[in-house]
């Protein structure tokens, strides 16, 4: 065989591979991030990660995200469903112990809040919501628990925050049981796993400016 | 009816755009990894047999059928990564990209494997074997879901049908190996006459 041919597809075969390569690199952020999970954590610390303001439909009617506003307050919120008996209420747990911390701190006028979002529209009635609250002591002046108003609504917040729900079959789902920290603007400025809440909460409190 | 299979192969990806079968096949993870995928391959292997040597590479560039080889390989491993998965299901644009990839991918592997010889071939295939078994193990082996979109006893099952299918490509690679080189494959194996200066 000529090499002339031979020069032409290893060159065009390094092209290609240079661009497959990079293309890779530039999908798992230099070979560092292997899992959707790894890269929205990643977007999330990096500040490329967004929640959309919708509307939410809680125990006591039908309110908004508490984002976007001009207070500085900062959000942990969670993603729930009620009929959960694993890990929502774990969170639920959690969020009642981050919630004795604010009142006995700050009173009714803490910086932090606490936001549950329940995904789960069908199960997730004002009754529902409601039990759920009193079965963690939530205080509607610290923590708003409440279901996307819509469909569209709930799509358009969980696909934002790259938040997936997957039926176990067995009526209930698996899901990404994490703390999301939401500054007033809607921006992510981290998430943390359910057994990091405490850091969570260290960090919700620089952003505010408060000190730890 | 032999000259209708081809077709009727290649114009299986056409039954993506029905969204209630796309998401039958996507919602799980094992028909999404080794149902829908190897049969996007096989729709662009069916279509480059309809196609004949329009389908193919110029052989200037892909001599030993190194570069739409090399096609294939790119292709699997990219698929092979748990945020893929996830990103095809929730991004419109890498959802068609990976139906294009792999069709494309079946197409490439049609005229270019014919062109590399025994060495060649192999080398190709055991790559992509030795590439889906690691795959396969660790799907098997981590103990957290890798993808959010599915299960992890899903994600168990699928890995040890990846190593299947790991180990259907390194017995075919092994077959190439032992066939006799006839003339004629010898011949395909070279580049046109035109090219050769």
């Amino acid at each position: 065989m000529s090499q002339r041919p031979l020069a032409l597809t290893l060159f065009a075969v390094t092209a290609l591979s240079l661009a497959l390569v990079a293309l890779s690199a530039q999908l798992t952020n230099g070979f560092t991030r292997w899992t959707f999970e790894a890269l929205r954590r990643d977007a999330a610390t990096t500040g490329r990660l967004s929640a959309p303001a919708v509307p939410l439909r809680t125990a006591n009617g039908v309110t908004g995200t508490p984002w976007p506003n001009d207070t500085h307050t900062v959000y942990l919120v969670d993603f729930i469903y009620t009929q959960c008996p694993t890990i929502c209420q774990a969170l639920g747990g959690e969020y009642t112990r981050l919630q004795r911390q604010l009142r006995a701190r700050f009173g009714a006028h803490s910086p932090v809040r606490l936001v549950s979002v329940a995904f789960d529209r069908e199960h997730d009635t004002p009754t529902e919501l409601q039990a759920y609250a009193r079965r963690h002591r939530a205080d509607d002046a610290l923590w708003l628990i409440g279901t996307p108003a819509s469909a569209q609504a709930a799509d358009v917040l969980l696909q934002a925050l790259g938040v997936v729900a997957v039926p176990d079959g067995l009526g209930g789902f698996v899901h990404n049981g994490a703390i999301h920290l939401i500054d007033s603007h809607g921006t992510v400025r981290g998430i943390y796993d359910l057994d990091q809440w405490p850091q969570a909460l260290e960090r919700a409190l620089q952003l505010t400016g408060t000190p730890t | 009816m032999r000259r209708r299979l081809p077709w009727a192969l290649a114009a299986l990806p056409m039954l993506l755009w029905i969204a209630p079968l796309r998401h039958l096949l996507e919602s799980r993870m094992l028909p999404h990894m080794l149902i829908e995928l190897p049969l996007l391959f096989v729709a662009g292997w069916a279509l480059a047999r309809a196609l004949g040597p329009r389908a193919r590479l110029p052989v200037v560039i892909d001599a030993h059928g190194l570069l739409g080889l090399t096609w294939v390989s790119a292709v699997s491993a990219l698929w092979m990564i748990p945020s893929m998965l996830d990103l095809s299901l929730l991004d419109i644009r890498l959802q068609w990209a990976k139906y294009l990839a792999w069709l494309l991918a079946g197409v490439a592997a049609r005229g270019s494997l014919p062109r590399a010889g025994a060495v060649v071939g192999v080398f190709f295939l055991g790559n992509i074997a030795w590439m889906l078994a690691t795959a396969g193990l660790l799907f098997q082996e981590a103990p957290q879901r890798l993808c959010v979109s599915y299960l992890l006893d899903e994600q168990i099952v699928t890995g040890q049908g990846l190593i299947f299918f790991a180990v259907l490509i390194g017995a075919l690679a092994v077959r190439r190996l032992l066939r006799p080189i006839s003339p004629a494959n010898a011949c395909r194996a070279l580049p046109a006459p035109a090219s050769a200066e």
